[in-house]
């Protein structure tokens, strides 16, 4: 009895102490966006007087002028919001198909061929760092730099893999008889492909898009080397704050609830093709 | 009666593998056909190029009078239920049904009037509305089997439909299935690797090994009369009895000397001389079938072979001894007996009649 109440005991300490671990720098920014001015550098955890000011200067940063020294002036968050909202959501988007067709062909027709495939991980193979720079030279020369098409286009094809990669996986548990049954009762292959197969990896196609959309949602090297003005997306933005201006902590949490808040609805509204995704294959 | 299906010469490989080796028959109009044999043997290839799923290396497949082996898969008229029901787990069973006709761009109207028929013929009317990813597997046979026949096919084929189903709900199936094919007049190609299923259901039955076609027949005379080793083995439960034996002559009898039991088997010459006489001297096997053994506890006339009862297993209604002779066994299926204990000494009749002879070398049945 004691026995079982110390490993009850036990495991919780575990449970808690790893809650705490990934838990606890979100909380300290959520408790930090709701601090006042003076409180932003102090070490602890509940704000003394609760404000929402750090929301405002958020999106009308003028007012940040004077404020522990800074001197810089920061755009309003609005316009990054939009560009990544637009960004990230077109090259999930461009990404998820893309990444279908192709595992289609690999799943069934074993093209291109699994060295090829495992190569369409190369990009994610070397450091970002290192293409950046040829990135940007051809991209000045094409006309792309600061250009939603341009961030559109790379983020959807360094992220492509992971949706060729994830719906394989997916497809793969399709059992090819039933493809054919349907070739059988008289369906085009066209047919076969929209009507079958792609309904019945739905749930893929939400979880390699969620995978994908945070991953360049977060994304901040190359958005910083090709953007400027115009394309500047939410985590250049945060950056911004960092460099440019000065120990601005309290908006720079609230800049981070605020950008959380995107993925964090897009989880809430699929998690029923979450738990389908993680049991796929039992489906059948 | 008109053939609705011919596969003539019918072969194909894989690499060196030949996984169909000139395979020939014919299907007629309304016939359960089933094809039989051990997993591996090349079943499923054969239907799979039946259905143009496949490109056969040799042969030509007619359905209807109409050669279609260059055909497409869906130019063949044929429907094809997998092992793998193909039933989409993310339609309702209304869309499942419906689905050849939909592509087949039918009317609306039309669709739904056969749909319902089918539902009812196959008792789905009540699930028409749910979504078949979460129904029982009989259900999705059902749906399956309403779908493969909804587009109406001039044949079709099932790939060991029930492997997946447990026993019980098993033979409800066949008993379903069987009457399906009645009462629609449906023309089957059965696939299976379970003799009974194919014993209990089929018309016809071709036993299929290692790529060949080794039999065709009604179940009775495959039964009956059963063309090698292979196939009195292979079909029947418990096993048939094969005894190893030699072909002499003694007194102008024909001598069928059980090995190292003293038991024979004599029969006149002048009858047999045909059948027997160029076999005299070799090795041959003598196949009985466990339930025409006959078992005595008292020595009585034709009771020659003597052994122990070294085992007994009731099954139901029925029993099956296994009688150790010197290092060999035959078995025998019995109705139950109270006299009959493990460890008691036997005396065995082996009717001449029911016996079957083959070859040892050769294997083939030459009796
Ligand atoms: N696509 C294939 N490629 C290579 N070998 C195959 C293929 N399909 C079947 N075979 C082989 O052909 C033989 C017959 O297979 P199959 O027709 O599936 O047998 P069955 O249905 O009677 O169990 C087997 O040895 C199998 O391994
Ligand atoms: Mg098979």
């Amino acid at each position: 009895m004691t026995k079982r109440i110390i490993s009850k005991f036990l495991r919780y300490i575990v449970i808690i102490a790893f809650l705490a671990w990934i838990l606890i720098p979100v909380l300290w920014m959520f408790t930090l966006a709701f601090k006042s001015y003076p409180e932003w550098r102090v070490a602890y955890f509940f704000p003394k007087e609760p404000t929402i000011m750090n929301f405002i200067l958020v999106f009308e940063p003028k007012q940040i002028i004077g404020m522990m020294g800074a001197t810089a002036l920061v755009d309003p968050v609005t316009l990054p919001f939009i560009n990544s909202l637009l960004v990230v959501g077109a090259s999930t988007v461009l990404a998820v198909i893309i990444g279908f067709f192709t595992a289609y062909g690999a799943s069934r027709y074993n093209s291109p061929g699994p060295f090829s495939l495992f190569f369409t991980l190369l990009t994610r193979m070397l450091p970002p760092a290192t293409f950046v720079t040829p990135i940007m030279v051809y991209y000045a020369n094409l006309k792309l730099l600061d250009s939603h098409l341009g961030l559109i286009m790379l983020y959807s094809a360094v992220t492509v893999t992971y949706g060729i990669w994830i719906l394989k996986g997916f497809i793969d548990q399709v059992p090819v008889e039933w493809e054919q049954a349907a070739l059988l009762e008289g369906a085009t292959h066209i047919q076969v492909v929209f009507k079958v197969t792609l309904p019945i990896v739905k749930s893929g196609l939400v979880v390699s898009g969620l995978f994908i959309f945070l991953l360049n949602w977060a994304e901040l090297l190359f958005a910083l080397v090709l953007t400027n003005v115009q394309a500047v997306t939410l985590p250049v933005h945060i950056s911004k704050y960092v460099g440019a201006v000065g120990q601005l902590y309290g908006p720079q949490a609230a800049l981070g609830i605020l950008s959380s808040l995107i993925p964090v609805v897009i989880g809430y509204l699929i998690q029923k093709h979450l738990v389908t995704a993680f049991t796929f294959g039992m489906v059948r | 009666m008109m053939k609705k299906l011919i596969v003539e010469n019918l072969t194909k490989r894989f690499g060196d593998l030949v996984a169909v080796d000139h395979v020939s028959f014919d299907i007629m109009e309304g016939e359960f056909f089933s094809l039989l044999g051990p997993s591996g043997c090349g079943k499923t290839t054969t239907l799979r190029c039946i259905a143009g799923l496949e490109t056969p290396d040799e042969g030509r497949i007619i359905i209807k009078d109409r050669d279609v082996t260059k055909l497409l898969p869906q130019e063949r008229g044929i429907s094809l239920v997998f092992q793998e029901f193909a039933v989409f787990p993310h339609m309702t069973v209304y869309d499942n049904l419906a689905f050849g006709l939909k592509v087949r761009k039918t009317p609306k109207e039309e669709i739904k009037k056969k749909v319902l028929e089918i539902a009812e013929t196959l008792n789905l009317k009540d699930s028409l509305r749910k979504v078949a990813g979460r129904l029982g597997l009989s259900e999705k046979q059902r749906i399956a089997i309403g779908r493969s026949i909804i587009v109406e096919p001039e044949i079709l084929l099932l790939d060991e439909p029930l492997t997946l189903v447990d026993a019980k709900v098993k033979e409800a199936m066949r008993r379903e299935l069987r009457r399906l094919q009645k009462e629609l007049r449906i023309t089957i190609l059965y696939v299976t690797h379970d003799q009974l299923e194919a014993m209990m259901m089929s018309d016809r039955i071709a036993v299929m090994n290692a790529g060949k076609i080794l039999q065709i027949g009604t179940p009775s005379e495959i039964y009956e009369s059963p063309k090698n080793v292979f196939i009195a083995r292979f079909i029947g439960s418990p096993t048939i009895n094969l005894l190893s034996s030699k072909l002499t002559i003694e007194n102008d009898k024909f001598s069928i000397l059980i090995k190292d039991k003293e038991a024979k088997i004599q029969v006149e010459r002048k009858l047999y001389d045909d059948i027997l006489g160029k076999h005299v001297g070799r090795e041959l096997l003598i196949g009985i079938r466990p339930e025409e053994v006959e078992i005595a506890k008292q020595h009585m006339q034709g009771y020659n072979i003597i052994g122990k009862i070294e085992f007994v297993e009731v099954m139901g209604e029925k029993m099956e001894i296994y009688v150790k002779m010197n290092d060999e066994y035959i078995r025998a299926l019995t109705p139950l007996r109270t006299d009959l204990h493990e460890g008691d000494n036997v005396y065995v009749r082996i009717p001449l009649d029911k016996i079957f002879l083959f070859d040892a070398e050769t294997e083939q049945r030459i009796l």
